[in-house]
């Protein structure tokens, strides 16, 4: 909203009102329809974080509550695949009051500003994403949210070690409820296959229309009409490669997954298998990394808990 | 907590400054003072809204307690359903914070610290959602907007949708500026749920001539005045 807009200039000083805590600007990292992001020093050791600030205090919070939530899981916190989350406060601007959230600061490419580089993604690249992403989702649900927002510029991805971030948590909306913030082309309403009420569906189809633009390689425009979804499946790459790829893509636009976790199945299965294996030689992703490391973790984690429910 | 009360809201859809008729601000004022918000929205489409479009649209939407963005013609679909979000949002925030002064001697929400807000924010919301919200749509069909009138008219329907999809439902009337030959504003449809009664309505539109804004404003408050239902009663708001 224009009456979020806020100019902070480098070197001004931003002090929270409840923890009196100061910040200083260093420069502006994005300015968005609900507030800006700023890339800021601060703290006993003078460190570097992001810190976003708006006028609607009802995003910022339930983004605050939603990133510590989220953070209890260790999968989310080991593969990162949320920024850490340090401080919620307000702020008066002079003649504004603002809300801010202090953030760990996350760098790197989005998967749009990667797309436009890359054109496409290879089919193990688009799977290892959607594995990752997928485990975010299933924690998501888990807490009863409904993401809502799901887009390519939300998601910063690492190529060098396959790490995926979610940036901007602000738009998730509770299960049952309408949905707070869309984008068309995720939308399913957009679409004309159904309503914007948040159920797990609603991500599922926004989760496969991710990776279906990852896999074809542009965004395109939704249309409302009935088989205006059916139409743009042929536009899927029709190398054999591509095919069990694209079988659950199609599957999860056409929203017949009952649930993340299933769709998250179908995609370990293909990771896992002879041809999803095969085509790591044709793939540059060194996703494997990530997830043998998580792995790793999971068997420590249990083994060390083992020792300790039986010393 | 239970009860459902009915949100009023309107929003201005515009590419330029009045140009005829009353003062826009002042009726967005008197409707404010009779519990409807006034939004308004800018539409760019490869050109300026310029200085004057700018100010009027931020004092409509201040006079009418609102919520106003500027944005391109491309982006109305998700900057509608954001107005009328925000705006429900801003309307139930002001609603408490008096009954908060009574229970718990803050003057508003965020005199609470922010980490025991949440409950109040969220509870917020779960009554906003829960709400009737009643919608009227202000479109300017003067001749700038050939351009822009179809993109608008396909939003319209989906701001439909998302109504729908809230939990305490909603509905939307449709006013058309100029209202044609003869009139300076028309109501276009009556307050309705049903997509193709609305979608025959946009689809009778035409633009021409200038931008009564102050007259549409006039006839929305008409049209909310010859409506039925309750307004919002603030003492059945209980925290």
């Amino acid at each position: 909203m224009a009456d979020n807009l806020i100019n902070l200039l480098p070197g001004s000083i931003i002090r929270g009102r409840w923890s009196k805590k100061a910040y200083q600007v260093e420069s502006l990292l994005g300015q968005g329809g609900c507030g800006a992001v700023y890339l800021v020093r601060g703290g006993e050791k003078q460190e570097i974080y992001a810190l976003k600030i708006s006028r609607e205090q009802s995003l910022l919070n339930k983004e605050y509550h939603l990133l510590k939530e989220l953070s209890i899981y260790p999968r989310i916190r080991t593969l990162g695949l949320v920024p850490q989350v340090y401080q919620l406060d307000d702020f008066w601007n002079g003649e504004k009051y603002y809300s801010y959230l202090v953030m760990e600061y996350v760098q790197g490419l989005n998967l749009q500003q990667l797309l436009k580089k890359k054109t496409q993604f290879k089919p193990r690249e688009v799977v290892g994403i959607g594995l990752l992403l997928a485990l975010a989702l299933e924690r998501i649900h888990q807490r009863e949210y409904i993401y809502g927002d799901l887009k390519l510029e939300n998601l910063l991805y690492n190529e060098e070690n396959g790490q995926l971030r979610m940036i901007d948590l602000g738009g998730m909306s509770r299960v049952g409820e309408s949905i707070k913030a869309f984008t068309p082309l995720y939308d399913r309403a957009s679409w004309g296959q159904g309503s914007r009420k948040g159920d797990y569906q609603y991500d599922i189809f926004a989760f496969s229309m991710l990776l279906f633009i990852l896999t074809v390689g542009k965004k395109l425009k939704p249309e409302r009409g009935k088989d205006s979804l059916r139409k743009v499946f042929p536009l899927l790459p029709q190398d054999k490669e591509y095919g069990p790829l694209n079988k659950i893509i199609i599957q999860g636009l056409e929203q017949e997954y009952q649930n993340i976790a299933s769709i998250s199945q179908d995609l370990w299965y293909l990771w896992q298998s002879p041809q999803g294996k095969n085509s790591v030689l044709t793939s540059t992703s060194r996703l494997p990394k990530v997830v043998n490391a998580f792995l790793l973790f999971s068997l420590l984690f249990l083994f060390f808990s083992c020792c300790l429910f039986f010393s | 907590m239970e009860k459902t009360a009915a949100l009023k809201q309107i929003i201005l859809v515009t590419d330029g400054h009045s140009n005829r008729g009353e003062s826009p601000v002042e009726v967005a004022r008197e409707a404010s003072s009779q519990g409807i918000t006034v939004n308004a929205l800018g539409l760019l489409h490869q050109g300026e809204l310029g200085e004057l479009g700018r100010k009027e649209i931020e004092a409509i939407a201040q006079a009418g307690e609102g919520v106003w963005d500027i944005v391109q013609a491309e982006e109305l679909a998700q900057s509608l359903q954001m107005i009328s979000q925000q705006s429900s949002v801003q309307t139930m925030e002001k609603l408490v914070n008096k009954q908060l002064k009574k229970v718990l001697g803050v003057e508003s929400i965020v005199d609470i610290p922010p980490e025991k807000r949440g409950k109040v924010l969220q509870m917020l919301e779960e009554i906003g959602e829960k709400s009737y919200l009643r919608c009227v749509i202000l479109l300017d069909c003067s001749g700038s907007m050939a351009s822009k009138l179809e993109l608008a008219k396909d939003s319209i329907v989906d701001l439909l949708l998302s109504l729908q999809a809230r939990a305490g439902g909603g509905e939307i009337a449709l006013i058309a500026f100029p209202g044609g030959r003869d009139s300076l504003a028309k109501v276009v449809s009556d307050f309705t749920q049903q997509v193709d009664a609305l979608e025959t309505a946009l689809n009778s539109l035409k633009v021409r001539g200038g931008t009564p804004t102050g007259p549409a404003l006039r006839e929305a408050l008409s049209l909310f005045q010859s409506c039925l239902k309750t307004p919002i009663q603030e003492e059945s708001l209980v925290v």
